[in-house]
């Protein structure tokens, strides 16, 4: 629905982005004490992650996949507006 | 992964389920009540849930307001289909309540000269709301729970509600998201405040799901109109991005327009335009598309200026950013592409509970949008879960200590019940090449459709669903799960087939259509035989489904003229698409 974009490099270890993420999306790793996505398709792109992140390093990409059930899809309508 | 054995044991008086807004106040208020509380939430309490993502807006009263021409507002807009007794009881609690959290710090917004600023509240013309920032209101409940000694954990699932041999509720088993480890919970009385029903992978409020339905329905509580947690749960919103401020967007001049630039709700609801119910919006939405007037668009170039700080203030940047970082087309240039998307709106649906906010099961009370709200009857705007969810949080928190404290400690290792759940998760961890979590939530998606398959029922439609989801069942039985984080998934699923069966089953007897429910087989709403409460119990045999009237002779309000009979407004909306054979 929703992708997390982690630069690790930035990360500074903190762990609030693990504590909070509703869906467990984020973890921390134990081997390199930075935060890691741990379950990318869960991602539903509420955004807290990055809006409490101090430094700053995750994006969150939510173009909106319709899933096959576009209503616009299903019946062939595209975006004609013409000002 | 290995889950075999309960690997610790946790004793409270009361146990709350969900830590949104009504999962808060339930444990605030018992344990101000002096029960030993424990709160649960699978995921972070104060960031989990629909609360923290909620549109800021929360339809209650304040001080200014006149108590009884709200009641007379909503129980009108309500189609007299209201439950008056726990109206007029719970408007003076919302009052108070109000109050109590501005109180606790900055979360209400005030206009310049400090006062609460009020909103007219969507489909009404008296009722107002007041916005506020959700999420800073959670930080702000969850350190209030904590100064109070309540005991609050984190990411914890619960997967069973466990009951004492007389069958009263006396705790629950769960299972720790992040260590797998299980655990079981002793408890005098238990809340559930789990939010709405919720089909993963289709909303921000992504933690819930059906999980507090199905609990309460394996013990045996009744689930009161569930047919109505299905066809008009959706919002519009912008399609590429979550644009979901549809309601904040209204209050500063947001028009909805076709492919024509014109504004199509005057022909459907010339009173109150883009400002009736949604289902009804909804219905108009998908009439103009069917019939080759669409695509629609929200258009914000008219919109007053305050639009962009109004959004930056509620949810912080989120929706703000969305306007003004060139990810959406210039608003000022041209109206926003919008369509309906599915959200969660159940507070239709959900589980039946008495003034004291006590299930039917004993030990077991609910609060929030896990609840049928009774008091506002078919009426929904979306301010009014959130003030619903506080004040019956609240008396579910102090009614459940009440409860624990006559009952005195439940003990006992309730092993019949926890052994089948152990089973359960052992046979999903060992499981392999069956169906996966992600799969039966894809099938869920395929199956449900798009908005117009959802809204346009039919016996046709209804045993379709039916027969797939008899089919997820089997394929749950066999499906298996990773880790534990899989494992929450795919309990969160057999939850959602479970309750989302009793929808179909309460939608198949339902031969009406009414508010959001609209069956094309029977369009018309139908007073002589479904002005009722429609509510179902799970029996030795199965779902046992009956109607309880809504007692109009007992109270203050009554319908001048309840016609025996009438056109549904979703039905009179999609009328001239019905009529022109547009839909399959």
């Amino acid at each position: 629905m929703a992708s997390v974009l982690l630069d690790a490099g930035a990360c500074n270890g903190c762990g609030r982005c693990a504590e909070i993420c509703p869906v467990d999306v984020l973890r921390m790793d134990a081997a390199t004490g930075r935060a890691r996505v741990a379950y990318p398709d869960d991602c539903s792109g509420c955004h807290f992650c990055a809006q409490e992140c101090p430094t700053k390093c995750i994006t969150i990409d939510d173009r909106r996949e319709t899933d096959g059930v576009s209503i616009y899809d299903r019946l062939g309508i595209a975006d004609n507006w013409k000002s | 992964m290995t889950i075999l054995k309960v690997d610790k044991t946790l004793d409270t008086d009361v146990l709350v389920i969900g830590g949104g807004l009504a999962g808060c106040w339930a444990a605030l208020r018992a344990r101000q009540a002096g029960a030993r509380t424990l709160l649960v939430d699978k995921g972070y309490i104060s960031r989990a849930g629909c609360s923290p993502m909620s549109g800021g807006v929360m339809t209650a009263p304040t001080a200014d307001d006149d108590l009884d021409v709200w009641a007379g507002e909503v129980v009108e807009r309500g189609g007299y289909m209201n439950n008056q007794e726990h109206l007029e009881a719970f408007l003076p609690d919302m009052m108070a309540i109000v109050q109590e959290i501005d109180a606790m710090g900055p979360v209400i917004i005030r206009d310049r000269e400090g006062k609460i600023r009020r909103l007219a509240s969507r489909g009404m013309m008296n009722v107002r709301c007041l916005q506020f920032n959700p999420k800073e209101t959670m930080t702000l409940m969850r350190r209030r729970v904590e100064s109070v000694g309540c005991e609050v954990m984190d990411r914890v699932h619960i997967l069973e509600l466990l009951r004492d041999q007389d069958g009263a509720v006396s705790g629950a088993l769960g299972l720790f998201v992040r260590s797998g480890e299980i655990c079981r919970i002793h408890a005098g009385a238990v809340v559930i405040a789990s939010g709405p029903l919720n089909i993963k992978g289709r909303n921000m409020a992504d933690n819930v799901g059906a999980d507090g339905h199905a609990l309460a329905w394996r013990v045996g509580a009744e689930l009161s109109d569930m047919e109505f947690a299905f066809g008009g749960t959706f919002s519009l919103m912008q399609r590429q991005y979550k644009f979901p401020a549809y309601n904040i967007a209204l209050g500063h001049g947001a028009q909805l327009i076709n492919a024509q630039g014109e504004r199509f709700m005057e022909r459907y609801d010339p009173e109150r335009m883009e400002r009736g119910e949604l289902p009804q919006v909804i219905a108009a939405f998908l009439n103009e598309n069917l019939c080759g007037r669409g695509p629609v668009y929200i258009d914000l170039r008219h919109a007053d200026n305050h639009l962009v700080d109004d959004l930056r203030a509620v949810r912080g940047s989120i929706w703000a950013d969305e306007l003004t970082t060139g990810r959406i087309k210039d608003y000022r240039e041209r109206p926003i592409l919008i369509e309906p998307q599915w959200t969660v709106w159940s507070h239709r649906a959900g589980i039946r509970i008495g003034l004291d906010c006590s299930a039917t099961a004993d030990g077991l009370y609910a609060a929030g949008s896990v609840v049928k709200i009774e008091a506002v009857g078919t009426h929904a705007s979306a301010g009014v879960p959130v003030g619903f969810a506080c004040v019956s949080g609240a008396r579910a928190g102090a009614s459940a200590a009440a409860f624990a404290k006559g009952r005195g400690a439940p003990a006992g290792s309730m092993a019949d019940q926890v052994e089948p759940v152990l089973a359960r998760l052992a046979a999903a961890s060992a499981a392999t090449g069956g169906a996966t979590p992600n799969s039966i939530y894809r099938t869920l998606r395929e199956t449900l459709g798009t908005p117009l398959d959802c809204m346009v029922l039919s016996a046709e439609r209804i045993a379709q669903i039916r027969a797939r989801l008899d089919g997820l069942h089997e394929e749950l039985g066999e499906a298996g799960a990773a880790d534990p984080h899989e494992m929450v998934k795919l309990e969160e699923a057999r939850n959602f087939v479970e309750a989302f069966g009793v929808t179909m089953a309460s939608a198949a007897e339902r031969t009406e259509s009414r508010e959001s429910f609209f069956r094309r087989d029977y369009p018309d709403t139908d007073n002589i035989n479904w002005f009722c409460w429609h509510v179902a119990r799970l029996d030795a045999a199965g779902p046992v489904l009956r109607r309880v009237p809504v007692p109009l002779e007992t109270y203050k309000r009554k319908p001048l003229n309840l016609p025996a009979r009438h056109l549904s407004t979703i039905g009179h909306n999609l009328q001239e698409a019905l009529n022109g054979q547009r839909i399959a």
